[in-house]
C-alpha cells in the first residue's frame, strides 16, 4: 500500500490508501475524491483526470508520454510544469507519500 | 500499422473505388436544404474524392461532407459497392483535420468534455446515486464462473434517458438473458473526437471501449446507439481488423437482437395493447427499423400505421446543421400523424424521443419509445423521467422537482439549469456550425 494526500481547490486535505499497481485515476475514484472526473475511464482522451504532482515523490516519476503530453496541452485548467493525467501515474512503493493537487476545473 | 495508418489505408481505398457518378449525391436528403441542389454532382463528388487524397476539395463538397446526416439513402444509390456514406464522412474527416491543423485535439477533447459534463448533469437529475451506478457502471472484467450471455454497450447519451436503458435490460432479463452494461463517457466510441478530426484519440478511445466490451466475454455483444454502432461498424472495427488480423468482433443493434430472439420474446406478449402507433422512422438504420416493425406487428391490439413522410437523418440530432429543415419534417410528421388519428408516435433512438417528447402536450397522441410498448406489452414499466423533466411548466420546476436528486449527487445548481437548458433546447450541435440555406 502506498499512502496518498489529495488536496481539494479549496485546500482541504484527504489522505487515502493506494493498493500498488492501480492508477492514481482508480485511487480518485475509489475514494469518491471530488475534482477528478475522470469521464473517459482512462482512455487517455478527455484530460478531465488533470492533477499536479509535486515532489519529492513526483520526482521518481517517469516523464510523460506523448500522448500524454499532447492530451495535457488541452486541459481545462492551467498547465504547470508539474501537470498530469492521473490515469497515467501507476502507483509504486516509492510514490509514498505522493501529494495530489486538484486544479480548479477539469471542464 | 497503428491506427491512423489503417483509416488512411481504407480512405485511399474508398477513394481509388469511387468512380465519381454523382449518384449517391442526388438522393441525398441534405443537399436541398444546404443550397445545393443545383450543384453539379460529378463535380462534389469530384472534390469529395480530394478532400480524402489531402486536397482543398470545392467548396460544394465541403458544405455537403459537412452537413452528413447518416441518412444512408445513399448507400442504395451506388451501382459500384463503393459506401458512399463512408467516402463522404472521411472527406468531412479530411476536410477537418486539414482546416484545423493542430487545433483537432483541443476541439475533439472540448467537445468530448461538453458531452461528458452534459451526460453527467442530465442523467443525474433524473435518477438516484444507486442507478447511475447501474447505467455507468465500473469496468469488471468477466470471471470464468461469470460471464454473461449479453454485454449491452449503451454508448453515452442514451444515459438521459434512463428509463429506456432500464426497460431494455427488464426486457433482455424477462427472456432469460443476464445482461452486464457498458456505457457512459467512460466507454465512448469516440465520435466526438472524430468529428472533431482528431483520429488518433479516437480510435484509442473506441479500441479501449472495445476492449471493455470483450472483457466481459458475454455470448452476444448488443448496442443501443445509432451513432456508436455506425462508428464501429464503420471506422473501429475495419481499423482493429486491419491492425490486428481479428475478424471476430461486432456488436448487434439491440432491437435486431429482439426480433431474431422472437421466439423468446412471443410468449412475454401477455397483454393487448390497444394503439394506432406510428413509428418515428430513420433512413439510418433500415435493418433496425424493420425489426422494430415486426416486433410491434407481433403485440396483440397494436395497429401500425405508416405515415408516407420525407424523413432524414440517423437521429434527430443529426439535422442540428439544418434547423429550419429539421424542423419542417417534424411539423410535417405531426401533421400526418394527426390526420391519421393515431394514438402514439413511437420513437426508436434516444436522441429522437428527447427532442419529440417535449412537444407530448401539443399535440394529440402520446409520444413513447418502442422500448415502452415492448415493455408494457410484457408487464414492464419504467417512468419517463426524461419527459418529465421536458413537460415540467418551466425549468425552475423541473430543477425544483429534481432539488433532493441534486442534493443527492452536490451537483452545482447553476452548472445543472444550463446543461438542462442546452439539452431541453438541442442546443448541442454534433456535426459543427449550422450549414442551412435560408
Amino acid at each position: 500500500m502506498a499512502r496518498i494526500v489529495f488536496r481539494t481547490p479549496q485546500g482541504t486535505d484527504r489522505e487515502c490508501e493506494a493498493e500498488i499497481g492501480e492508477s492514481l485515476m482508480a485511487v480518485a475514484r475509489n475514494h469518491a475524491i471530488h475534482g477528478i472526473e475522470a469521464e473517459c475511464g482512462g482512455a487517455l482522451s478527455c484530460g478531465t483526470c488533470h492533477v499536479y504532482l509535486t515532489a519529492p515523490a513526483s520526482a521518481v516519476l517517469p516523464a510523460p508520454s506523448e500522448a500524454e503530453s499532447s492530451m495535457l496541452e488541452v486541459v481545462a485548467a492551467e498547465r504547470r510544469s508539474d501537470s498530469r493525467l492521473a490515469c497515467q501515474i501507476a502507483i509504486t512503493p516509492d510514490l509514498s507519500g505522493l501529494f495530489v493537487e486538484i486544479p480548479a476545473t477539469q471542464f | 500499422m497503428d491506427f491512423i495508418e489503417a483509416l488512411n489505408t481504407r480512405m485511399q481505398d474508398v477513394a481509388s473505388a469511387c468512380v465519381g457518378c454523382g449518384k449517391c449525391f442526388e438522393v441525398c436528403p441534405m443537399k436541398g436544404p444546404i443550397g445545393l441542389h443545383e450543384a453539379d454532382p460529378k463535380e462534389v463528388l469530384g472534390g469529395i474524392v480530394d478532400l480524402i487524397r489531402g486536397g482543398n476539395g470545392n467548396e460544394a463538397a465541403q458544405r455537403w461532407a459537412g452537413a452528413c446526416s447518416s441518412s444512408g439513402l445513399c448507400r442504395d444509390a451506388c451501382d459500384y459497392g463503393v459506401d458512399p456514406l463512408f467516402l463522404v464522412k472521411m472527406a468531412n474527416y479530411a476536410n477537418v483535420r486539414r482546416r484545423d491543423g493542430d487545433a483537432v485535439r483541443k476541439n475533439g477533447a472540448s467537445s468530448f468534455r461538453t458531452v461528458a459534463k452534459s451526460l453527467r448533469m442530465v442523467s443525474r437529475l433524473q435518477v438516484d446515486q444507486n442507478t447511475v451506478a447501474r447505467l455507468q457502471p465500473t469496468l469488471k472484467p468477466a470471471t470464468e464462473e461469470c460471464k454473461p450471455d449479453i454485454a449491452f454497450y449503451i454508448g453515452c447519451n442514451v444515459g438521459k434517458t434512463p428509463h429506456i436503458v432500464l426497460l431494455c435490460v427488464e426486457i433482455l432479463q424477462a427472456m432469460g438473458l443476464s445482461c452486464e452494461i457498458l456505457g457512459g463517457s467512460s466507454a465512448c466510441c469516440g465520435i466526438n473526437q472524430f468529428r472533431a478530426g482528431d483520429g488518433e484519440t479516437a480510435g484509442r478511445a473506441g479500441r479501449a471501449a472495445l476492449s471493455q466490451i470483450e472483457a466481459k466475454q458475454a455470448t452476444t455483444n448488443l448496442s443501443w446507439c445509432p451513432s456508436c454502432q455506425l462508428q464501429f461498424e464503420d471506422v473501429i472495427l475495419p481499423a482493429h481488423r486491419l491492425m490486428t488480423g481479428r475478424d471476430d468482433a461486432g456488436l448487434t443493434p439491440f432491437f435486431v437482437f429482439l426480433e431474431r430472439n422472437l421466439d423468446k420474446l412471443r410468449p412475454l406478449f401477455k397483454h393487448d395493447i390497444r394503439k394506432r402507433v406510428a413509428i418515428n422512422e430513420r433512413p439510418g438504420t433500415p435493418d433496425v427499423l424493420r425489426a422494430v416493425e415486426r416486433l410491434l406487428s407481433e403485440i396483440s391490439g397494436i395497429e401500425l400505421v405508416h405515415l408516407d413522410v420525407p424523413r432524414a437523418g440517423l437521429m434527430s440530432t443529426y439535422l442540428s446543421v439544418t434547423p429550419k429543415f429539421k424542423e419542417s419534417l417534424r411539423a410535417e410528421e405531426f401533421e400526418a400523424a394527426a390526420r391519421a388519428g393515431i394514438t402514439t408516435l413511437a420513437t426508436i433512438f434516444h436522441g429522437c424521443h428527447r427532442e419529440l417528447c417535449k412537444f407530448e402536450n401539443d399535440v394529440s397522441f402520446e409520444i413513447v419509445n418502442v422500448v415502452e410498448i415492448i415493455g408494457e406489452s410484457i408487464g414492464i414499466c419504467v417512468e419517463d423521467t426524461y419527459k418529465k423533466l421536458a413537460l415540467a411548466a418551466s425549468v425552475d420546476e423541473a430543477l425544483q422537482n429534481s432539488a433532493p436528486l441534486l442534493a443527492e449527487h452536490g451537483l452545482n445548481a447553476d452548472e445543472a439549469r444550463d446543461a438542462l437548458i442546452a439539452d431541453l433546447l438541442g442546443a448541442k450541435v454534433l456535426q459543427g456550425a449550422i450549414q442551412e440555406i435560408a
